[in-house]
């Protein structure tokens, strides 16, 4: 995330062209090649691993239409169309899965996403270059942790045998356990995405306060606008271009909700409140053999995320942005 | 609680000591501030570390001290290794270990070879087919294979239950290698050229003029691709059906997630005597395992940071 | 958390425990019975009486080294109060002539031993078995997750045990069936078997329940049909003067007195298939009074049950592990005395005994006599000859398949062989000491290295043995005794059900919902809503394939 700009606009970053590379005209292939093997030679292994785990599996989920068995292959498991859409689509769990997986999405736009643009303008304000460092090197360790390690933390400290389940007792309170509290469930994933990776995010906003001309602010200043004109006038539309960015990422990625921190969580709460679509797929397509079925559910996760990434970035560029991605 | 949280990543990323100015034409903070910051600061700082530290004191304590506290301790008394002793004496979470760091080992070095070469290979302006080639390497950001489709291409290489299963789908991160490349491309070009001049084919560019260069990415891409495969959990879990081959991470997961019992091997005393004061496993053991599984993480992060700071992200985010 | 499925093999196990009323529920196949999975008759159910599969059956032959000193009735499992002071050598010869290594995977339930080259009781084994058998000991609570990816890439061992609960939970099984696994048919069908004797001595009718597709395909373990026991921890029940309940009453009022969340301690962990029971909820399906098949889930009394049981877990009188995680490995915490009563198979009785008297001599378990929730009459769900089978892997060749099968004979050997103790309790002197009785004791290498693992590679035939664990093998027969004369009368007693696929797929969805009630996670309204969705989902054709299994056989 942090490198968007470079995703952005992968191909007008190039600089200027150097005289002898690039003739009017462009050379004969032929030429080129000669000249450029080295460089073609340089990127075959990440091309023939991208194409062999990447692009191939992709190409797999034709057992999406297929009525598929393992113990057939998919050259002999016969065609049927889309009726494992159809089931798909009349089975209330996907429905479950798929509700699950947008509220948890939109409760974390709404409630985690600011979180690090505040703590970036938080921390942007102390002066201290000692607390600084320090708070930040402590706020984005998390980020490093592995999930199966956060969710290790978070059950022994809120756990039902955890610290604070253990202090209550011993108090004589009767203990809660909310790993596993279906109702709070959708708290307690976004405070652990908060605890994890809200440090993390905060990288991105800082560096671009960091970006802002602090002229500005003495103008501003000098005009009499206060703290909050200044935040407002100023900071906030220096933020703009990248929590634009941001936003139509999450946005690609609304139908993935940390898949790993579910599949640790889902037995604990229940499907009904855990299971989302990669789960979903997991649990229904994976574990119980029914592939066909599974890469259903999968290849509609991957469609309408690619969809939302186009729409999203489509708005940023009407709204002015750059976006992800724009055309070279 | 507060006056024991001592975090181990906080010592070690101590900055230089200083203070910015605050600038002339800035208001005085008011009294909320000066009184709310500290103490936002304080409980954001206190969310982090204390679960690290309560982990820490636990896996160091002993039996009389884990029944005493009931559970997890967080006052140290009377400390001991004990747990240690017996995890790393042989046994289930040795062997674990061992795997999880030559997975590390191999999977980064590989990684960060693969990533290197294409990196540079794509970062000539004006080379043959770099664009489509870009293009490959871009679309993967868009949308992911699905978990069914891997697994059977997986399976049909004969990989299940092979070391390999948890490298090569995972070994080449888009994002590293935009992220060097980018790096690349900021060398300049007359670096470049001159060498090239001299006689030097690409090779010889990359590792004579490039590399030496671009020491702070290589080491930042190597320690995000090194804490990736550390982290990994998933695809062992799907692609290993021999629990002899377990990573450390999933060892993690079977023991302290889902609160299994401990094997025999480990040392782990399954159940214990008494009348319910016991924790049925013993936890200590249980947290030493989990700081084993943190400890490589807090050892790389100062060379982490150290090497943002110096602007390899950032500055690609500044542009 | 189990996330990862570690508990969805137990959420299996509720219905298909049930499901193995009469049937194992096999067949497999795909989930929507229209699908074209053409060859599989399975798809849509299959049933056969055992004396029409007799021809692919093993002739029985007995083999009894030891005589049994308390006899089993009405299918109870025979005692043997003593070990003989001499054992027998059951196998001359050694099984693998060619030395080569024996891949294998089993379910564990409890702590891994360590692997082959640093295990001297494999060591021992193995070389009466003429080669190395490598383990592939997973997590028996894991084991049907572990098992669809396993069948799925077609990667399984040569010898691969699969435990008849978590058939149901596999899409296309009896394809997997005839795909993966030998038929072993030519092998043992009638008077071939005699070539094997310990697999001869193995039932007929746990043998039966080695058929798939008219083959037979696995060896069975066989099984006097007691699906769990009700345990209780007598030693603690005493320190708190309690009684073993006797009714639901006691049952609530036990929760209360024993419960003690500031202590560590909890009355109960899972029971609520206990509960069922006790309420008379049928084990399977019924006939109701105008002669239609009932499923035990759409009963009056299985609601009651259900009602009862989120009641002990709104009281918080279940272990909030066990209620965070319905697929939580509950011995530790049982063993450690953080749950005074929970529910497990029969076989768990004696392997806690094996951990915990060592290091807890004053440890005492017992099984509560099976009580209605009335205290009148009750009954006990009786399940099938066979829970356990193991499959020898297609295409290794003629003479690896007799090798094959000569391990599993080896691991078949009964009570009373050299063969049973050197599997069960690894090399005199070294992994056990004999006590004065003449029974083993385990050393602390043997705990450490012994596992139950040569132990479900096959079966042998049940029989209970473990008397040096003082009053075990008393209280377990009384409890069989007393058990197994409560037997519910079986409808489809003698006939080999393959049920239909779509049936068995329901299970989960509807033990999800089942368990969500009792955490309060649902109220117990939805059980209605719960029991229409099976039954739209496919339990109604379920119920016109079982009348019909039945008019068929002109029941």
């Amino acid at each position: 995330m942090t490198t968007v700009d470079e995703v952005t606009t992968p191909t007008e970053q190039e600089p200027a062209p150097a005289p002898p590379r690039r003739r009017p005209g462009r050379p004969n292939w032929r030429l080129r090649l000669r000249r450029d093997w080295p460089l073609l030679l340089m990127v075959t292994p990440v091309i023939v691993l991208l194409l062999i785990f990447h692009y191939l599996p992709t190409l797999g989920n034709v057992i999406a239409f297929q009525d598929y068995s393992p113990y057939v292959g998919i050259r002999d498991s016969e065609f049927i169309g889309l009726a494992n859409f159809s089931r798909l689509f009349s089975e209330g769990a996907f429905w479950s899965a798929l509700a699950n997986t947008l509220t948890i999405t939109t409760f974390q736009l709404v409630f985690f996403f600011p979180i690090p643009i505040l703590l970036a303008l938080l921390l942007n304000s102390v002066l201290s270059v000692r607390i600084r460092t320090i708070i930040q090197g402590v706020v984005y360790l998390p980020h490093f942790f592995s999930w199966v390690l956060v969710v290790s933390l978070f059950q022994q400290m809120i756990g039902g045998a955890g610290l604070l389940a253990q202090s209550l007792r011993s108090h004589g309170f009767h203990a809660v356990d909310l790993m596993t509290k279906p109702d709070s469930f959708i708290l307690l994933v976004t405070f652990q995405a908060v605890w994890k990776d809200a440090g993390w995010g905060m990288i991105v906003f800082l560096a671009a306060l960091s970006t802002i001309n602090p002229a500005l602010y003495e103008a501003a200043a000098a005009d009499g606008a206060n703290r909050w004109r200044r935040l407002w006038h100023i900071t906030l539309p220096g933020l703009r271009p990248v929590i634009v960015l941001l936003l139509i990422l999450r946005l690609g990625d609304a139908l993935t909700v940390g898949f790993e921190q579910f599949i640790l969580q889902r037995n604990a709460v229940g499907a009904d409140a855990a299971e989302v679509l990669d789960t979903y797929v997991y649990f229904e397509g994976l574990l119980s053999g029914d592939f066909g079925y599974g890469a259903a559910a999968g290849l509609f996760k991957g469609v309408v995320g690619l969809v939302l990434v186009l729409v999203a970035n489509k708005f940023a560029h009407l709204v002015g942005e750059q976006g992800v991605y724009s055309r070279s | 609680m507060s006056s024991h949280a001592v975090n181990p990543a906080a010592a070690a990323t101590t900055g230089p000591p200083g203070r910015a100015e605050r600038p002339v034409w800035e208001e005085e903070p008011t009294r909320i501030s000066r009184v709310g910051k500290p103490v936002v600061l304080a409980i954001v700082f206190l969310i982090i570390a204390f679960p690290l530290y309560v982990v820490v004191v636990t896996s160091l304590s002993s039996t009389e001290a884990v029944t005493r506290a009931g559970g997890l301790v967080v006052v140290p008394r009377d400390l001991t290794v004990a747990a240690y002793v017996q995890l790393l004496s042989g046994g289930v979470v040795t062997r674990a270990l061992v795997i999880s760091t030559a997975i590390t080992a191999v999977g980064t070095a590989f990684s960060l070879l693969i990533t290197m070469l294409a990196a540079y290979g794509l970062s000539r302006p004006g080379s043959l087919w770099h664009r489509p080639l870009l293009f490959v390497v871009l679309l993967t950001f868009l949308f992911g294979p699905g978990i069914i489709p891997s697994y059977l291409l997986v399976n049909s290489l004969g990989l299940i239950d092979s070391y390999g299963s948890l490298i090569l789908p995972t070994a080449i991160s888009a994002f590293n290698l935009i992220v060097m490349r980018a790096f690349f491309m900021g060398i300049p070009n007359e670096l470049i050229d001159s060498a090239r001049i001299d006689g030097a084919g690409e090779f010889a560019v990359l590792t004579r003029i490039v590399m030496p260069l671009s020491k702070a990415v290589v080491a930042v891409v190597g320690l995000f691709y090194a804490v990736g495969y550390w982290n990994a959990f998933f695809n062992a879990m799907l692609y290993l059906n021999d629990n002899t081959k377990w990573p450390l991470q999933l060892v993690l997961r079977t023991y302290i997630v889902q609160q299994q019992a401990l094997p025999s091997g480990a040392g782990g005393v399954t159940a214990s005597p008494g009348l319910g004061l016991t924790p049925a496993p013993s936890l200590a053991i249980k947290m030493a395992i989990v700081v084993l599984a943190v400890v490589p993480v807090l050892l790389v992060y100062p060379f982490i940071q150290k090497h943002f700071t110096k602007g390899v992200i950032v500055g690609a985010v500044k542009g | 958390m189990t996330g990862l499925g570690g508990g969805s093999s137990n959420r299996r196990t509720f219905l298909s425990l049930l499901g193995a009323g009469t049937a194992v529920v096999t067949g497999g196949a795909t989930l929507s019975a229209c699908s074209s999975d053409g060859k599989a008759s399975s798809a849509t159910g299959h049933a056969e009486t055992e004396d029409k599969l007799a021809g692919l059956l093993p002739k029985y032959i007995s083999y009894e080294p030891v005589k049994p000193d308390l006899p089993g009735q009405n299918g109870a499992d025979p005692g043997f109060t003593k070990y003989p002071a001499q054992l027998q050598r059951a196998l001359p010869d050694k099984p693998v002539t060619s030395g080569k290594e024996v891949s294998a995977m089993t379910p564990l339930w409890g702590p891994l031993p360590p692997g082959l080259g640093k295990n001297t009781y494999f060591d021992a084994n193995n070389e009466r078995i003429g080669a190395p058998v490598r383990f592939n000991v997973v997590n028996g609570i894991e084991y049907g997750d572990k098992l669809g990816p396993v069948l799925a890439a077609g990667n399984v061992p040569e010898l691969l045990c699969i435990p008849g609960w978590e058939i149901s939970g596999q899409t296309r099984f009896s394809q997997a069936v005839d795909k993966l696994f030998e038929d072993l048919t030519p092998h043992l069908a009638g008077d071939k078997a005699a070539a094997y004797p310990m697999l001869a001595n193995l039932p007929t009718r746990a043998w039966a329940y080695g058929v798939w597709n008219s083959q037979l395909k696995a060896v069975p373990f066989p099984s006097n049909g007691l699906p769990w026991a009700l345990y209780y921890r007598k030693d603690l029940f005493t320190k708190f003067s309690a009684e073993p309940p006797k009714n639901m009453d006691d049952v609530l009022a036990l929760g209360k007195e024993l419960t003690d969340a500031k202590a560590n301690r909890w009355a109960f962990g899972s029971i609520s298939d206990e509960v069922a029971r006790a309420f008379r909820a049928p084990a399977n399906w019924r006939k109701d009074s105008s002669g239609k098949l009932l499923n035990k889930i759409e009963t009056p009394e299985f609601e009651e049950a259900v009602a009862f049981t989120r009641k002990l877990f709104q009281s918080g009188y279940v272990h909030p592990t066990v209620v965070g995680n319905s697929g939580t490995d509950q011995k530790p915490l049982f063993e450690g005395g953080q749950i005074l009563v929970y529910q497990d198979g029969p076989g768990s009785w004696a392997e806690a005994l094996q951990r915990q008297l060592s290091i807890n001599p004053s440890f005492d378990m017992q099984a509560v006599t099976p009580f209605a929730h009335d205290g009148g009459d009750a009954i006990v769900w009786g399940g099938d000859p066979a829970g356990i089978f193991t499959f020898v892997k297609k295409g290794v060749g003629e003479q690896r398949i007799k090798e094959l099968l000569g391990v599993l004979n080896y691991c078949a050997a009964p009570f009373g062989t050299e063969e049973y103790q050197l599997a069960n309790y690894g090399v005199e002197g070294k992994h056990y000491t004999k006590e004065s009785s003449g029974a083993p004791k385990l050393t602390a290498l043997g705990s450490k290295e012994v596992a139950n693992t040569y132990v479900f590679l096959g079966g042998r035939p049940e029989a209970i043995t473990q008397s040096q664990y003082p009053g075990y093998v008393q209280a377990m027969s009384a409890w069989q005794n007393e058990s197994c004369k409560r037997f519910e009368k079986n409808l489809f007693e003698g006939i080999r059900v393959e049920a239909p696929s779509k049936l068995a797929a329901l299970n989960q969805p509807f033990d999800d919902k089942l368990q969500d009630i009792f955490r309060g996670r649902r109220p117990v309204s939805e059980l209605k809503s719960a029991v229409q969705a099976w039954r739209t989902g496919g339990g109604d054709e379920g119920r016109d394939f079982y009348a019909k299994v039945l008019s068929d056989n002109g029941r």
